[in-house]
């Protein structure tokens, strides 16, 4: 009925419409939008590189990703890349999700005929795919070159990978997705079949359509397709699990030929109680605006501007590794004239008083909060970014239903809330210090 | 019952608010007397693109590093100010900006929302009217410069690029802007990004164009405001037209790199005129990712690479080369490299299928809604239309020339313009992936392969 009574206000120009996502069935959304625009169609499926069997990964998520994009099916002779001569087609792995996008022209139908392809493609994508051995064989090989381009060609990747594992050594939150050149050429389709067996289940997956479709049409469309579609019991996650915190970290020293300067980073995770992983989440997107951003006691004003040991090619990440679990890293170029030793102490000296320098005063803390709610509001009523965020959040495992308590999670997170996780951060916790040193050691 | 209100109140939504078919562009003139265009859009950003005919990175060779000393210290800030709390409080009004130097124009684009528009511009016309220009951050980016520089040489790509740009350059400015250079900044002092300002950012020549849902009686205070931080002066001339060399030499660096970098090009005759939309228009099924041909050819057939792009880059707003760029398995390069030259000789020879010229077009016209939508995207490319000499009604004329193209056309379009044959740079371990090659182990070694 609320959707109804706004639908009707916005005929009536009675008030600004804000795009929101409309609930056509369990599984299926629609992000509204206006006659004459482009469709845009994702199924996103909550299982990633953190789901892949005993919590090792190996890449064989992304490699999945592939074969149904490029395997020749029943419903689509060819590579579903290719499903439209005129759309642009592609897919994302990261380690919560796998994602599948199509973008297809204004059609005069509104497309509903490419979305009835479309549901009818991914809705017999759930059941099983199709792929034939040399073309396995071809997509792990484009897999591989992928990894190449990405992480073999570039020092500071390979560099990170083994930051990360050697922070989080026991949990796939340490791994990349991509996997390593060695476990790429060892995947099978007998493992990746497994994989679609475990996580590709009706209960497991969304479909979000944004476009000038209406939703009973959509709605139409999508029961026909995916009836007769089981929910399936899923496997334990194991990225619920939380890290071990209490064996000591391996600093990592990497010597590099590529490398021109040195590069340091400090990383440290630690252990915060937390109830709701949303509310968590307010509270370290504020930390973050503020340490990451260019105030007054911010990574940057400290140590690039003020005491200028670090380059300006400072980076600050604060994310939740895990339940309960969350982590802060920084990394930059060590400044000319400024030795390793001294950025990594001083990163160190600002990771360890984060609950104090760190922490923004009343007045910043309300302006970050004005702030990512004006950003949060903004989306809102752009279309084409309602569409992205709302993918974006179903993708990182939230619940739909929970999408507009954002706002007032940010209005209602307390200074006390944010200095929780910045004492939290700045605690002992599991530390560690990476140093990718040129080999020429040219300063 | 309730489905029925549901659907017509959803068909109501649909009828009020459609994508404009097209854009209404409007020349105003503000209560100063300044001419404008205005883009009326829905949305929530307002964007504002000043630009300027000009072309100071290439006065001189010395002067190249203007293209990046120039964003950087006029994002510094006024003098006197904090530039991290300004940066903040610009955050806070969901606004940004940012200053560039080109080669054929300089220019400031800038974007907020309507209910920040004004108390955003106040503060990016401090940093006009009084930038700190600090010598001394300079010397930290410089030498920053220099790092990234030598770090970003160690890249099997950028490597094959320096090499194609000696190729088709002639030495001087403009092959200096182009090719990577540590020392590209050395030359420059703070007072030559300050006699940029002076000398180029002019009230009475620059070029004004505003996209966004604020009206005439809105939008105009705001430009008046900031352009009165302007000086009057007298347009610049253009630079100095450059003479290209022939792209027709095949040659192979030598390096250990972890896949085989290939970029084949040409110089084509595709200039800044709007029918240069043909010549982006014609490689969509060439490049255009999985639907072109290259990506059937080099990935789905070898699966040689994870992807291969065919682009037009522009040297400058009337020179372009097309470059073909892969990075491809070393076992499989040579494969590669035949299919890429097979893939290319058919399509210059044949031109685009009935089938991809539709597909194109259905996706050109289909699209456009998209574009139209984005504030900033629209004050830019009408701002660079104008600049170029183009009309302000840039989408229309666009759309009339796209809607207007016949196969034909697109065919006759590549034969006359784009090269018969390419040019080969690889990057590779082993010299033998490309047979009769000129071979060389180090960029400085480029002179045995009759390249300067």
């Amino acid at each position: 009925m609320r959707r109804l009574a706004l639908i009707a206000c916005l005929c009536l120009g009675l008030s600004p419409a804000l795009a929101e996502q409309v609930k056509i069935s369990d599984r299926v959304y629609l992000i509204p939008d206006v006659k004459g625009s482009t469709t845009r169609f994702e199924m996103i499926v909550n299982a990633g590189s953190s789901d892949e069997a005993g919590g090792n990964v190996t890449g064989i998520a992304h490699y999945l990703e592939h074969l149904l994009l490029v395997g020749r099916n029943a419903e689509h002779a060819e590579s579903a890349m290719r499903m439209f001569g005129d759309a642009s087609s592609n897919g994302w792995t990261n380690d919560k999700a796998t994602v599948f996008l199509h973008n297809l022209p204004t059609r005069p139908d509104g497309g509903a005929a490419d979305l009835e392809k479309l549901f009818g493609f991914y809705s017999a994508r759930l059941k099983d795919f199709s792929i034939t051995e040399a073309d396995a064989a071809r997509e792990k090989n484009v897999v591989l070159q992928e990894h190449d381009v990405r992480v073999q060609s570039n020092p500071t990747s390979l560099f990170y990978r083994d930051v990360s594992k050697a922070l989080i050594p026991d949990h796939p939150a340490g791994q990349w997705t991509i996997g390593s050149r060695d476990s790429i050429k060892a995947m099978t389709v007998e493992q990746a079949r497994a994989f679609h067996q475990n996580w590709y289940a009706i209960n497991n997956v969304w479909f979000v359509v944004r476009g000038e479709i209406s939703p009973e049409k959509l709605k139409d469309i999508s029961d026909r397709a995916l009836a007769g579609l089981a929910p399936r019991q899923l496997p334990e996650r194991l990225k619920d699990r939380e890290p071990a915190l209490d064996r000591a970290a391996q600093d990592v020293v990497q010597i590099s030929g590529d490398a021109v300067r040195p590069l340091v980073t400090v990383a440290r995770m630690v252990h915060i109680d937390e109830t709701d992983t949303l509310k968590s989440n307010a509270a370290v997107s504020l930390l973050a605006a503020f340490a990451g951003g260019r105030f007054t006691g911010s990574a940057y004003d400290t140590l690039v501007e003020n005491r200028r040991v670090a380059a300006d090619d400072l980076s600050v990440w604060i994310r939740r590794v895990a339940p309960s679990t969350f982590a802060i890293s920084l990394a930059s170029s060590v400044a000319v004239d400024h030795t390793k030793e001294e950025l990594k102490a001083a990163m160190t000296a600002y990771i360890d008083t984060l609950a104090t320098s760190g922490m923004p005063d009343d007045e910043r803390l309300a302006r970050l909060r004005k702030r990512l709610d004006d950003q949060w509001t903004r989306a809102g009523k752009v279309r084409l970014q309602a569409h992205a965020r709302f993918v974006n959040w179903l993708a990182s495992g939230n619940p739909p239903g929970r999408i507009d308590e954002w706002p007032h999670l940010l209005e209602t997170t307390t200074r006390h809330d944010i200095e929780r996780f910045a004492k939290g951060l700045s605690a002992p916790g599991r530390q560690l210090a990476g140093v990718l040193e040129p080999k020429d050691n040219v300063q | 019952m309730k489905r029925l209100a549901a659907g017509v109140a959803f068909a109501a939504l649909l009828a009020i608010q459609p994508v404009a078919a097209q854009l209404r562009v409007e020349q105003l003139r503000t209560t100063t007397g300044q001419d404008y265009v205005r883009v009326g859009i829905r949305g929530q950003l307002q964007s504002l693109h000043l630009i300027w005919r000009d072309g100071s990175p290439l006065a001189s060779e010395k002067a190249t590093g203007l293209a990046s000393a120039v964003p950087y210290l006029m994002g510094r800030g006024p003098k006197g100010e904090a530039l991290g709390e300004l940066i903040e409080t610009l955050r806070d009004y969901q606004a940004s900006f940012n200053f560039y130097a080109g080669t054929n124009a300089s220019g400031l684009t800038f974007s907020a929302p309507p209910e920040h528009f004004a108390a955003a511009i106040a503060i990016l016309k401090r940093f006009i009217e009084n930038p700190a220009l600090p010598d001394d951050r300079l010397d930290t980016y410089r030498r920053d410069y220099g790092f990234r520089a030598r770090q970003a040489l160690k890249k099997g790509d950028l490597l094959a690029s320096q090499l194609r740009y000696m190729m088709v350059l002639p030495p001087g400015p403009l092959r200096a802007y182009h090719m990577t250079d540590p020392a590209r900044l050395d030359p420059l002092k703070a007072a030559d990004i300050a006699q940029w300002k002076q000398s180029t950012l002019l009230r009475n020549t620059v070029n004004v164009v505003t996209a966004g849902p604020m009206t005439h009686e809105e939008v105009q205070q705001p430009i008046n405001d900031l352009l009165a931080a302007l000086p009057v002066g007298e347009a610049k001339a253009p630079p100095p037209s450059t003479a290209l060399s022939a792209a027709d030499k095949t040659v192979v660096l030598e390096q250990d790199v972890p896949q085989t970098i290939v970029q084949a090009f040409g110089i084509t005759t595709v200039d800044g005129s709007l029918s240069s939309l043909k010549g982006s228009f014609s490689i969509q099924r060439l490049g255009g990712g999985a639907q072109g041909r290259l990506f059937a050819a080099l990935r789905d057939r070898l699966g040689a690479t994870y992807g291969a792009q065919a682009g037009l880059d522009a040297l400058n707003w009337d020179q372009h080369v097309f470059t073909i760029r892969v990075a491809a398995e070393h076992d499989k390069a040579a494969a590669a490299i035949a299919a890429l030259k097979d893939e290319y000789r058919r399509w210059w020879e044949e031109g685009m299928t009935e089938a991809e010229f539709n597909a194109v077009k259905s996706a050109w016209q289909g699209t456009r809604s998209d574009t139209r939508r984005q504030s900033g995207i629209v004050a830019s490319q009408i701002a660079s239309a104008i600049a170029k000499g183009q009309p302000a009604d840039y989408f229309k004329e666009s759309d009339r020339l796209v809607d207007g193209l016949t196969r034909e056309d697109i065919n006759a379009y590549i034969k006359a313009n784009f090269p018969r044959e390419l040019a080969l740079v690889v990057v590779a371990p082993k010299a033998d992936v490309l047979a009769g090659a000129c071979v060389i182990k180090r960029i400085e070694e480029a002179g045995a392969c009759g390249l300067k």
